[in-house]
C-alpha cells in the first residue's frame, strides 16, 4: 500500500494490493485531482473504474492503521463539539460488489484534547480524536504519526511499538 | 504505578511478538533485505534500497521497495507483483526526481495486454498495448532487476533474448513513467558461491548485454549483487532476513 497526501494531508493518490483469505482480491490506483476521485481496480473481475466527486474535506481509508491518523486534518479545533467527517473507504470485504472499489461514508469526529501517553515506542504528546463515537485515535507530531488506536466495542487496540526517524 | 506501566508494556510487547508469529493464510513465506548502491571503483555508497518480498498461496510474489539514488536525486516507491513463474502481473509506483514528484502509476498485465494509467503533474496518461508471453518489467528497484531471467532456458544455455518493458527512470517529458519495450541478450555464466555483508549465498551468475553481471539466489531470485561496469556501479545485498523454511 502506498498513500500520498499533500502538505495539508488531503489525499493525492493511493495504491493498494489486497489479499483476503488466501485469495488475491485486487490492485487499485486511486487518484484525486481537485474535486474528483478516480479509481482504477484490476482484479479477478478484470479492470473496473469509477469517478466520483469528493469534497475538499475528506480522507481515504486504505486500511493500514498508520493512515487512520490522517483523517482528522480538516477538523477545526477552534470549534467545539462534533464535526462531520467524509471518508472514501476501499472495500476489503466488498459492499460495492467490486473488491477494493470504495464508497464515500459520512460520520462524525470530535477532538478529545491533548494527552501524553506512553506506549512501547516511547512517551508522546498526542492529539486525541474520536471517530463516530467508537474509535479513539492518538497521534503525534507534524506527520500525525499514529501512537494508539482503540476500538473499545470490538476489544481492539493498535499500539506503536517501534519508531525511528531520519532527516534525509 | 511505575511497575504496572512496565508490566503493561511487557504485556503489549508479548502480545505483538505473539501476533508476529501467527500464521497468515495470505503469506506462504517472506524475505526482506537492503541493497547498497555503490561506485564500484571506490566503494563509495551513493544510494540504497529496502525491499520486502511476500510469497502468496498461489505462488505469486509481491515485492515492495523504497529506493534512493542520492547522487542523482532519485527516490522511488514501487510495489511489483509477479506470477509464480515471475511473469509480471502489476506494478504500482511513485517517482520523485530532484525534489519534484514526477508521477504515480499503475501498470497491469492481463494475458497479452498491458494497461497503464499514470497520474502526472500534467494530468492523466493512459497506455494500452500488447505484450509477449515472455517479458519483464523494469520499474527500477534493483531487486526487480533480478527477475527478468525467469524464462531463460538453462538446458539450452548460451546467449538468449530477453524482452523488457523499461519504465522511464527519470519520468521526464510528456511520457512520464511510461516504458519502452526492447530486447536484451542474457547468458547464464554459471553457479557460484558469493559472500556479501548479508551472508554467503549460492548464486546464479548471468551476464546481460556484456555490460551487466547479475547474481541471484534462491526460489525468489533474490538479488545478491549487480555489477554495471560501464557505469562504474555495483549494487550489493548488505542485509537479509527471511521467514523460516
Amino acid at each position: 500500500m502506498m498513500h500520498r497526501v499533500d502538505a495539508d494531508f488531503r489525499p493525492l493518490e493511493t495504491s493498494v494490493t489486497y489479499w483476503s483469505k488466501g485469495a488475491f482480491t485486487g490492485t487499485g490506483l486511486i487518484t484525486v485531482r481537485g474535486g474528483t476521485l478516480n479509481a482504477v481496480i484490476d482484479g479477478p473481475l478484470g479492470r473496473v473504474t469509477h469517478s466520483i466527486p469528493v469534497p475538499d474535506g475528506f480522507s481515504i481509508v486504505p486500511h493500514p492503521l498508520a493512515t487512520d491518523s490522517w483523517h482528522f486534518w480538516y477538523f477545526d479545533k477552534t470549534k467545539a463539539g462534533e464535526q462531520p467527517s467524509v471518508i472514501y473507504n476501499p472495500q476489503v470485504a466488498p459492499r460495492t460488489g467490486v473488491p477494493v472499489l470504495g464508497n464515500l461514508e459520512t460520520g462524525t469526529m470530535t477532538y478529545e484534547g491533548e494527552e501524553e501517553i506512553t506506549v512501547p515506542a516511547g512517551t508522546f504528546t498526542t492529539d486525541h480524536f474520536n471517530l463516530n463515537g467508537v474509535i479513539d485515535v492518538w497521534m503525534t507530531g507534524e506527520d500525525k504519526l499514529l501512537v494508539r488506536y482503540a476500538m473499545g466495542v470490538a476489544d481492539l487496540e493498535y499500539v506503536l511499538t517501534d519508531l525511528s526517524k531520519g532527516q534525509h | 504505578m511505575r511497575c504496572s506501566i512496565v508490566i503493561a508494556a511487557f504485556a503489549l510487547l508479548n502480545t505483538f511478538a505473539a501476533a508476529d508469529e501467527l500464521p497468515n493464510v495470505n503469506i506462504t513465506r517472506w524475505s526482506e533485505g537492503k541493497i547498497e548502491y555503490r561506485k564500484a571503483s571506490t566503494g563509495e555508497v551513493n544510494g540504497s534500497e529496502d525491499w520486502h518480498i511476500t510469497v502468496h498461496p498461489d505462488g505469486s510474489r509481491t515485492l515492495e521497495t523504497r529506493n534512493r539514488l542520492d547522487v542523482a536525486g532519485f527516490q522511488r516507491h514501487v510495489v511489483y507483483r509477479v506470477a509464480e513463474n515471475f511473469r509480471p502481473l502489476e506494478v504500482t509506483s511513485v517517482y520523485w526526481v530532484k525534489g519534484e514528484w514526477r508521477g504515480t502509476g499503475l501498470f497491469a498485465v492481463n494475458g497479452r495486454d498491458l494497461e497503464a494509467v499514470i497520474k502526472t503533474p500534467d494530468g492523466m496518461i493512459r497506455q494500452s498495448r500488447a505484450v509477449p508471453e515472455h517479458f519483464s518489467f523494469i520499474p527500477h528497484p534493483l531487486q526487480s532487476n533480478a527477475w527478468p531471467a525467469w524464462y531463460y532456458d538453462k538446458q539450452k544455455g548460451g546467449p538468449q533474448t530477453m524482452t523488457v518493458y523499461d519504465m522511464d527512470a527519470l519520468a521526464g517529458a510528456v511520457s512520464s513513467m511510461l516504458g519502452k519495450m526492447y530486447d536484451q541478450t542474457i547468458e547464464l555464466i554459471g553457479e557460484e558461491e558469493m559472500t556479501t555483508p548479508a551472508g554467503t549465498f549460492d548464486v546464479e551468475h548471468y551476464r546481460i548485454d556484456d555490460v551487466v553481471d547479475l547474481y541471484i539466489s534462491g526460489p525468489d531470485a533474490v538479488l545478491v549483487k549487480f555489477v554495471w561496469s560501464p557505469m562504474d556501479a555495483e549494487y550489493v545485498l548488505v542485509e537479509y532476513r527471511a521467514s523460516g523454511p
